[in-house]
């Protein structure tokens, strides 16, 4: 197995095996579009600047419109989108966000309370 | 921008807040079963076109024109770099102490855990051991022990030889504990500038002190944690200095030499080690590290403590785990007939790891480079202390994290983790031909290093597929 008409024959094979697995597998991916936030979502921040009900993962396809409205308990100080960097402030409630994911990617979406901490209540997931 | 102390109130683990706007998105499904179908082909492809003698082993250098050596390695050069080198540690230093504290405007921070802890990674790879020269420590250390030659007319006694036994552990445990600063002295959230700054301070006398124990270049060349870090990194690329003289030898032929000292093994794998906690931390393992975390909090602890003693705990079961896939492997090999013993079998195969270990930075910081080394090149320049200035006009500037899409990113990290196993592979077996007197038994011992191969690579970019931070 040493000639070298034998090494390039096992590279060619060795090439045209990734090819084909790529494509079969590539073709058969249907992940996309399946679950995806539609509308405007609701997130509650309650009292203590935390979310109700736990930090929400919210999947989008690019170019989708993201809408949320942000009602919170207490006045804080701002409401920000991670990559986006839209940050709005957050003294009166709900805080409204509407703009379309033209970023792919994992995004927080973060309150900023009046004591300066921060936290996450969403994570933005834009497939490509 | 305002200084913010990110707190946790609720009675959920923590998790590192991400110093980043834009984390990636899993490997997806179909990609992840690519690779590791393809990490498989390729291995077995490997094995049956593997040459049969050693072809790694001699370094086979050649210098480079004397005009060349003379422009790299004049004594201006030398300076300038030197010089280059202690203002960036007083900069991260003064940024450090006076900067704001907001981790992703204060220079101490970018600088250290993006541009000079990952791209010197890269740098060493392309250029050698580029950091020697703009070593602080080192620069420091030479202009004093000068001074020393020219007051005393006689170089500074070093009242220690450094022991040969110690060989790369003193790097072993720097590397462990920069991790941790990054990862979990925080509590929780990024390290504070000052954190850092307090650190480099602690790292700096102990340097020092070394150096003057055992001698200047005796620690920077053997001891030095940063140094013996990214001269790993080093020896997979082709340019080396030797004495007065760069030279250019094969590619991945500095690896082998570079393994036979006491504690290299434990260097290479405690690299991949905290590159798979970095990526577990908040993905496969963040359901156990909140599980500990509760139970240090029930038991008393404060919350901050209860994240760092949870993560310490399960970054050194990371590296449990990590080191023993090796030596697993080792003890597989040393099955076969003609094998040497166990340790130093261990040793011998150390460096095919190093490829691997750059694939998993490449895999998992990729796109966090890219982002954060724009930020130092726009606001971090002109504002590094995060005070308002504008020194070069560029503080306006901020990151555009559309520059990479998800696929970019996604097919660079399976592609990495792909060629490091290859490029791994094919050390081991060029090391095995040299270790073994027979062709038979260097291929049967293989067996055993392509199990742990396959193991790394496809647990990386099993990693990459569950939460890709």
């Amino acid at each position: 197995m040493q000639s070298r008409a034998a090494r390039l024959g096992v590279i060619a094979a060795v090439v045209v095996a990734a090819i084909v697995v790529f494509v079969v597998l590539k073709s058969n991916n249907s992940d996309k579009s399946s679950n995806t936030a539609k509308g405007v979502q609701t997130l509650h921040v309650g009292s203590s600047g935390n979310p109700v009900g736990g930090v929400k993962t919210l999947t989008y396809n690019k170019g989708d419109q993201v809408q949320l409205r942000v009602i919170l308990a207490v006045p804080e100080e701002a409401v920000h989108v991670h990559g986006y960097e839209i940050e709005k402030p957050a003294a009166k409630s709900p805080v409204d966000f509407s703009f379309p994911a033209n970023l792919d990617g994992v995004f927080e979406v973060e309150v900023h309370r009046i004591n300066h901490t921060e936290g996450p209540i969403a994570e933005l997931h834009v497939n490509p | 921008m305002r200084v913010r102390s990110p707190g946790f109130s609720s009675r959920t683990s923590p998790s590192a807040h991400a110093l980043v706007g834009r984390k990636d998105l899993p490997v997806p499904a179909w990609l992840f079963a690519w690779g590791a179908s393809l990490v498989l082909i390729i291995s077995f492809a490997l094995l049956s076109v593997a040459w049969t003698t050693a072809r790694l082993q001699k370094e086979d250098w050649r210098p480079t024109p004397r005009w060349f050596s003379r422009v790299v390695l004049n004594p201006l050069t030398q300076v300038i770099c030197g010089l280059v080198g202690v203002f960036l540690l007083f900069l991260v230093l003064y940024a450090g102490f006076r900067g704001i504290e907001d981790p992703t405007h204060n220079f101490s921070i970018i600088f250290v855990f993006y541009t000079f802890w990952l791209g010197m990674v890269v740098l060493s790879v392309l250029l050698g051991d580029v950091f020697r020269a703009f070593n602080p420590w080192r620069a420091i250390g030479r202009v004093v022990s000068g001074g020393f030659r020219l007051v005393a007319g006689q170089s500074a006694p070093t009242p220690f030889r450094y022991p040969e036994w110690l060989g790369r552990w003193p790097a072993v445990l720097g590397v462990l504990l920069f991790i941790w600063l990054e990862l979990i002295a925080g509590g929780g959230i990024a390290p504070t500038p000052h954190k850092v700054a307090v650190a480099t301070v602690i790292y700096t006398t102990i340097t020092f002190v070394c150096m003057a124990l055992f001698g200047v270049e005796e620690w920077i060349g053997r001891g030095e944690a940063f140094n013996a870090y990214f001269g790993m990194f080093s020896q997979l690329g082709p340019l080396e200095r030797r004495d007065d003289r760069v030279g250019l030898r094969k590619f991945l032929t500095g690896a082998p030499q570079w393994a036979l000292v006491p504690g290299a093994a434990a260097l290479v794998l405690t690299s991949i080690a905290v590159t798979s906690f970095d990526g577990a931390q908040e993905g496969v393992l963040s359901g156990a590290i909140t599980w500990t975390f509760d139970r240090c909090s029930d038991a008393g602890l404060s919350l901050p403590n209860s994240f760092r003693v949870a993560n310490t705990i399960w970054m050194l079961i990371t590296l449990a785990a990590v080191s023993g896939l090796y030596w697993l492997g080792v003890a597989g090999m040393h099955t076969v007939r003609g094998s040497p013993a166990v340790k130093q079998l261990g040793r011998s195969f150390a460096h095919s790891l190093i490829p691997i270990a750059l694939a998993y930075l490449v895999a998992h910081y990729f796109s966090a480079f890219l982002y954060q080394e724009q930020a130092q090149f726009t606001y971090i320049l002109s504002d590094p202390l995060g005070h308002g200035s504008d020194l070069f006009g560029t503080a306006g500037g901020g990151i555009n994290y559309g520059i990479v899409s998800s696929n970019t990113v996604w097919y660079v990290q399976v592609g990495a983790l792909v060629v490091g196993h290859v490029v791994a592979l094919t050390l081991a077996h060029d090391r095995a031909l040299a270790v073994y007197d027979n062709v038979r038994h260097a291929s049967r011992s293989q067996y055993f290093m392509l199990a742990v191969m396959v193991g790394f690579t496809c647990f990386g970019l099993f990693l990459l597929s569950q939460a890709n931070a």
